[in-house]
């Protein structure tokens, strides 16, 4: 058990100075203080187990904790008609568990060449177990979007909200038969994804023969959402190659729809079908009285695609991924060499890192390319490619 | 060495031990500040909030399709949702103008002003002022949304306000505005230069009081008529008589201090706004000498043989060059222009309104009709030959003008408010006229309303879900309780 107190100025009001116009101004600070707070408390347990068998060939290394925070101290995201946006509370007690299994294997060992190998497997869970007395939603961030990330009570901690497609009783997408579009719900308060990996893992292999070393790591990730803000914006401006092509009429996508009748004010009747040289598009999906949809999306401007045309979940991404994460191969002098020299130990590397993603399911990003910072995962803007570096090491030893 | 070491030891232990909590002060932002700075800044962001035409803030003016957009045709089609901007609305007036008006209610009341101001009608005159200003936000949070958190917002130990309804909160406004106006005494000063809407001339508040009141009474005409008529003619004869009555503030040159439409059409550098052809019709329609202060003349011969200058709209909702279509006029877009959010024209059509009515507020409707025009040309600084002219035309003057009383000063007042977004759409849902059309790549049809901020969803479901049902559902085509015809 481990107490913690407050971190610097959540104790004491304060007023913010603007900028004066012709008089001086404040303002009241967003952030509500507390007076009151009490220490935080954290309480871990966690067993381990490490074994090896078969003169150390084999081996397992499991791990399993649980901790719970206790009067946890966090801004509180609250509704603005209160006159703040942030209340720093003692929050009730979110729990954070998991289990991490590594793997060791040794499966060739000769007098010059050695295979080792590790394979490791992590999942973690991290759970809001009570908040405030009839509160029940933590709002990690809020996004461009009109996106935000929750941790609900009861609910995984990293729940993306936003507006979502409408379904029928079958679970066919409903779609406008005045305009083609997908019927988005009304709100943003729907679940749209879980930014938490099912599990993490990784792999390493280690060739070493004779004085050469030949080693790879590789890191997998399976499931968890990411929202993509680039894609929402991009597949609107037409940024994207998947924004033109050749649609099922043998036209540009971009052409504008060609209807068979237009009525008295100029605008096409979808019902009575459309000419040959159409363009735009079908959503698939059922109308609101459940025939299939066969009204086409105009897709002759610019939000033809994206953000305009589409509800928010269309948007979220599977960031599971397999990167190659390092490669290395090392070359380490023969110690008869180094007999007579001041140095003991010499060894030459050439590294790789992140030289390959693998697989990956978010377009054009790299899954692992987020906000990042703290608790705001699952969100994605602007990302820059990662880089791939290749490097040499020289190590000496004295 | 020893010695010195533990005498300094000593001292350093003592001196931190003394003041521990000290190292978790913020000394940078102050603990204490006056009620009329925090009054100042309240004012403010209020007037940047409602004279603002970022499309993160306020699209009013694209609701009553004043202006349209040249590329980005989100706002103009209706989408609220990808930036949030009933969310920005709603912040702005609840935390950035409210609570600060709020605040600075309790400090100016506990405040002791002896030193300074023996007379304690000058303290009264602020705190009723504060009142006014509240009343104002408050009105239009209920004019924008509905049912919204009132008796029981800003407390911060009320994180899950209860929404209550429109019409109880519009009623508990008039009331509290009626205490306001019974509070302020004009033979004593108040906030002096810390007010710069009228320099604390506690005169020119009674008069913006009574102009609120009458606009607040006359919305409730459909639904409450009694309480909308006593409202009315209590207001009619303390409202504004001039221009030089106008609530407004001046902006100042440089930003952040600038009039907000300087700061998003010139100093962004953007050109995403055009006259909207709506609008710039039936400006042409009339031959309304407004029109060179709206908007800019644009040369069309390198698309129309016929017309060389003219006042061209881009059609409303749908892409538009922007090097094509008739721009803001140059007045409106100056760092220095004037923010309002209550003016004369306004009143007298407001008057009219109420005239037509059969409200007892003085005149008829059509000399409230012609004072609101004049009032109006006045403003732009038409010359009063061409404003005569124009309420000549058997199409502008009242008793030959088409339509019925609604039709008539909804058409007029519309080319009036001009620039006042936010008050032209009221006044539209409350007349319903001109005639506007949603565009056909509209998210819904024209709104009347904003839908609930995201946040309210997320972080005050079980309210929001209330107060939701309790209106007839968050769309913006739910009609508002006082918009009934």
């Amino acid at each position: 058990m481990v107490g913690n107190s407050a971190s610097f100025d959540q104790l004491v009001d304060n007023y913010n100075i603007i900028t004066p116009y012709n008089s001086s101004i404040t303002s009241i600070a967003g952030t509500k203080k507390n007076p009151e707070l009490k220490p935080e408390n954290t309480k871990s347990i966690e067993g381990g187990l490490e074994m090896y068998f078969f003169g150390r060939r084999v081996g397992f290394d499991l791990a399993i904790y649980k901790t719970n925070s206790i009067d946890q101290i966090l801004p509180l995201a609250v509704s603005t008609s209160t006159g703040y946006t942030y209340k720093v509370i003692n929050a009730g007690e979110i729990e954070n568990k998991g289990i991490e299994l590594s793997l060791m294997f040794t499966p060739l060992k000769s007098k010059n060449f050695k295979w080792e190998a590790n394979v490791n497997w992590s999942v973690n869970k991290n759970t809001v177990v009570s908040l405030l007395e009839g509160v029940d939603n933590l709002q990690l961030g809020t996004f461009q979007g009109g996106i935000t990330l929750n941790a609900q009570v009861g609910q995984p901690y990293g729940v993306l909200y936003g507006t979502n497609y409408t379904y029928d009783e079958n679970g066919n997408k409903l779609v406008d038969s005045d305009n083609g579009m997908y019927i988005k719900t009304a709100t943003s308060d729907q679940i749209i994804g879980n930014v938490n990996p099912d599990w993490t893992g990784g792999i390493s292999n280690t060739f070493t023969y004779k004085n050469w070393a030949f080693s790879f790591l590789i890191d997998i990730q399976k499931g968890g959402d990411i929202f993509s803000l680039d894609m929402y914006y991009g597949m609107s401006t037409g940024l994207y190659k998947e924004t033109s092509y050749i649609n099922d009429l043998g036209n540009g996508v971009r052409d504008p729809l060609v209807f068979n009748a237009y009525d008295g004010d100029g605008y096409g009747i979808p019902s009575e079908g459309y000419a040959s040289t159409s363009g735009g598009y079908i959503n698939e999906g059922v109308n609101l009285d459940g025939s299939v949809n066969t009204t086409r999306y105009d897709a002759s401007d610019y939000n033809g695609f994206g953000y305009a045309a589409m509800p928010d979940k269309a948007f979220v991404y599977d960031a599971s991924y397999v990167k190659l994460r390092e490669v290395a191969i090392t070359y380490s002098l023969p110690a008869s060499m180094l007999k007579k020299c001041f140095i003991t130990g010499a060894s030459l590397s050439v590294v790789a890192s992140n030289p390959w993603i693998i697989f990956k399911n978010l377009p054009y990003a790299d899954p692992e390319s987020g906000l990042g910072a703290g608790n705001l995962q699952g969100y994605t803007t602007g990302s820059l490619p990662s880089t791939r570096n290749f490097g040499f090491n020289l190590k000496l030893n004295f | 060495m020893k010695k010195i070491l533990t005498i300094l030891l000593v001292i350093f232990v003592f001196s931190s031990c003394k003041k521990l909590e000290d190292y978790n002060k913020n000394t940078k932002d102050p603990i204490a500040v006056s009620g009329e700075s925090l009054f100042t800044g309240a004012q403010k962001n209020l007037f940047d909030q409602m004279v603002s035409t970022n499309v993160n803030y306020n699209v009013f003016r694209f609701f009553v399709q004043y202006w349209t957009e040249t590329t980005y045709v989100d706002e103009v089609n209706y989408d609220l949702v990808t930036r949030t901007i009933p969310d920005n609305h709603w912040d702005k007036l609840y935390r950035d103008v409210l609570k600060d008006f709020d605040e600075s209610g309790k400090i100016i009341t506990a405040t002791s002003y002896l030193i300074i101001d023996p007379s304690p009608a000058v303290k009264k005159n602020k705190l009723a002022i504060v009142e006014v200003m509240k009343v104002f936000t408050m009105s239009i949070l209920v004019e924008t949304f509905g049912d919204v958190p009132y008796f029981g917002a800003l407390d911060i130990n009320n994180v899950l306000p209860v929404y209550d309804k429109g019409i109880i909160i519009y009623t508990d406004l008039i009331s509290r505005l009626n205490v306001a106006i019974a509070d302020m005494d004009p033979t004593f000063g108040s906030f002096d230069d810390a007010d710069n809407m009228y320099q604390g001339d506690v005169a020119s508040w009674i008069k913006f009081a009574n102009s609120l009141k009458l606009r607040m009474g006359l919305l409730l005409s459909d639904v409450d008529a009694a309480l909308a008529q006593t409202t009315v003619e209590a207001a009619a004869a303390g409202v504004f008589t001039s221009n030089t009555d106008n609530a407004r503030i001046i902006y100042l040159s440089a930003q952040p201090n600038s009039n907000p439409v300087y700061n998003d059409v010139i100093a962004s550098g953007r050109r995403d706004f055009v006259a909207a052809n709506t609008f710039v019709d039936s400006l042409n329609n009339l031959n309304d000498p407004r029109r060179q202060f709206y908007f800019t003349q644009i040369d069309t011969s390198s698309f129309d043989t016929i017309v060389k200058l003219a006042y061209v709209g881009g059609k409303y909702g749908r892409s538009n060059s922007y090097r094509k279509y008739s721009h803001i006029g140059t007045k409106l877009v100056q760092p220095t222009f004037e923010g309002t959010i209550l003016d004369y024209s306004e009143v007298e059509f407001l008057l009219a309104e109420a005239a037509a009515r059969g409200f007892n507020v003085g005149g008829t409707p059509e000399s409230h009709y012609n004072a609101a025009i004049n009032a109006s040309m006045d403003y732009w600084g038409v010359a009063t030959a061409d404003a005569d002219a124009y309420l000549a035309d058997p199409r502008i003057a009242y008793s030959t003008a088409f339509g019925t009383y609604k039709q008539k000063i909804g058409l007029q007042k519309w080319i009036a408010l001009y620039n006042r977004g936010f008050e032209a759409w009221t006044s539209w849902r409350m007349l319903d006229y001109p005639l506007l059309e949603a565009p056909p790549s509209a998210k819904s049809d024209l709104p009347v309303r904003y839908t609930y901020p995201i946040l309210e969803q997320t972080l005050n479901g079980t309210n929001y879900q209330n107060a939701s049902t309790a209106i007839g559902g968050d769309n913006v085509t739910t009609k508002l309780f006082w918009d009934l015809q």
